[in-house]
């Protein structure tokens, strides 16, 4: 499954107003895409990934708010596991 | 809006998150490798096939490319240096014209050029990106040209306007479009500073210009671009020695993207003209030194039998040369070079278990100091 993908399963129209969003994968890196008509990306969506729809820059992601809310929520995110079940691996 | 992606499931199967490192590289590539409207050009730099778009290269891009289009073969080397400007040179073979018989024998001419690209306007939701550049500016400016771009991404089709002057506005169907400032931008002159190699600025942005433009279609199948490209240029004033006969001013064109570095281009030029290509991109950005440093000692190491061994552990595995070693009570100070890690913080992580591992697993405080500074 690829992140387009992904985003195009979602219900309604809302997104067709989003125009970024952040990928963090399971080791907890963050990439930044385009998902609008004009910046469109695409990367593989492997298991345990995240995907954070940005709030749009034109709409609340242009405020202090919201610009706070799409940096400080992708790198909270960041640091925190996959899942409620998952473990680290011992390190010895 | 978050997505977690089967996220129970996966935890489950792979039992724990370090099994994804397998699918880390995924995430790695750029997504702009497969991106629309970042192609290099015939004549290198992000472009169409004979003409430039406003698009950038992302950050710290590095492409060479190879293209022949009878009776020229070009080879460049573009970077972008700053995420607004695109800067490469280029040497352009002419097949049907000497170099100079008394100094290169039967050696096919070539002439060099420097190329710059300057991004002026970023794309918005609404608004295209719009670029300026230099093409060929140095030298003999036998492929001298300048423009303003426009492109704009609609889905899968990247649009791209342009107005060039020079080689890429040879066809001057738009008249001179500065010539209302000044009367000298209705003429481009033809000379150029002695014996070529000069920075040529008395041309720029006169003479006739043509309109140029084109669009790139991203096929479903992701490696294969579609490119479409309406030229400025009627090829009437071109170095080589036989004339060269422009049958149509549309290109067709197509790119296909092997891998994240190789991309094979091909098209059909002129109405009658075989175009072949090849480029071969890295990103500065992203290189790295393969090292092969020893694993971090653990931190209940087994004790050091002496101080010499110490200083032989904080060698080897911390990359300090040890010049004193003090013991005082339960501490350890430890006066060093780093050798190996740029970061003095490092090195101190390192050196710990080594120091703690001869007091028996008891805490040490450790102080560091750098040999020729003095103990810190």
């Amino acid at each position: 499954m690829s992140t387009a993908e992904a985003i195009a399963q979602l219900p309604g129209n809302g997104y067709h107003t989003l125009d970024q969003a952040a990928l963090i994968s399971p080791l907890g890196e963050i990439t930044t895409l385009g998902v609008a008509g004009w910046n469109r990306e695409s990367l593989p969506l492997p298991p345990g990934a995240r995907l954070v729809l940005l709030l749009p820059a034109h709409g609340m992601g242009g405020t202090l708010e919201g610009s706070l809310v799409n940096r400080l929520l992708v790198r909270f995110l960041a640091t925190r596991l996959t899942g409620d079940v998952c473990t680290l691996w011992p390190t010895r | 809006m978050i997505l977690r992606t089967s996220r129970r499931r996966a935890a489950r199967r792979v039992g724990s998150w370090l099994c994804h490192a397998s699918l880390a590289p995924l995430l790695l590539c750029s997504p702009a490798a497969w991106a629309l409207g970042s192609g290099q050009s015939d004549f290198g730099g992000v472009g169409l096939m004979q003409t430039p778009t406003a698009r950038m290269a992302p950050l710290g891009h590095f492409a060479a490319t190879f293209s022949r289009t009878a009776p020229y073969r070009r080879y460049g080397v573009f970077v972008q240096p700053t995420p607004w400007l695109e800067a490469g040179f280029r040497y352009v073979e002419i097949e049907d014209r000497l170099y100079g018989e008394r100094t290169a024998g039967d050696r096919n001419y070539l002439d060099k050029g420097l190329d710059a690209k300057f991004r002026l306007l970023q794309e918005g939701p609404y608004r295209p990106q719009v670029a300026l550049g230099l093409r060929d500016a140095g030298g003999t400016t036998l492929f001298g040209a300048e423009y303003l771009v426009a492109s704009k991404r609609l889905g899968d089709f990247d649009f791209s306007l342009g107005l060039g002057w020079g080689y890429l506005g040879a066809s001057g169907d738009a008249g001179s479009p500065l010539g209302w400032l000044d009367s000298r931008f209705d003429e481009r002159p033809e000379e150029y500073g002695e014996g070529g190699g000069q920075f040529e600025i008395s041309q720029l942005f006169r003479g006739p210009a043509a309109l140029f433009g084109g669009v790139e279609y991203q096929t479903p199948w992701q490696p294969l671009v579609l490119q479409l490209e309406y030229e400025g240029n009627d090829y009437s004033n071109e170095p080589a020695s036989a004339p060269i006969r422009r049958e149509s001013r549309l290109n067709l064109g197509s790119r296909l993207q092997l891998g994240e570095s190789l991309s094979l281009h091909a098209g059909w030029q002129r109405g009658d003209t075989f175009m072949a290509g090849v480029s071969i991109a890295t990103n500065l950005a992203g290189l790295s030194q393969a090292k092969q440093d020893p694993r971090p000692m653990p931190l209940d190491a087994a004790p050091q039998g002496d101080w010499q061994q110490v200083a032989q552990a904080l060698e080897a595995n911390a990359g300090m040369r040890v010049t004193e070693l003090e013991h005082k009570g339960n501490s350890v100070r430890v006066t060093a070079e780093p050798l190996r890690y740029r970061n003095l913080a490092t090195s101190e992580g390192r050196a710990h278990p080594a120091c703690r591992a001869r007091a028996g697993g008891e805490r040490v405080p450790l102080s560091l100091g750098v040999a020729g500074a003095g103990p810190a």
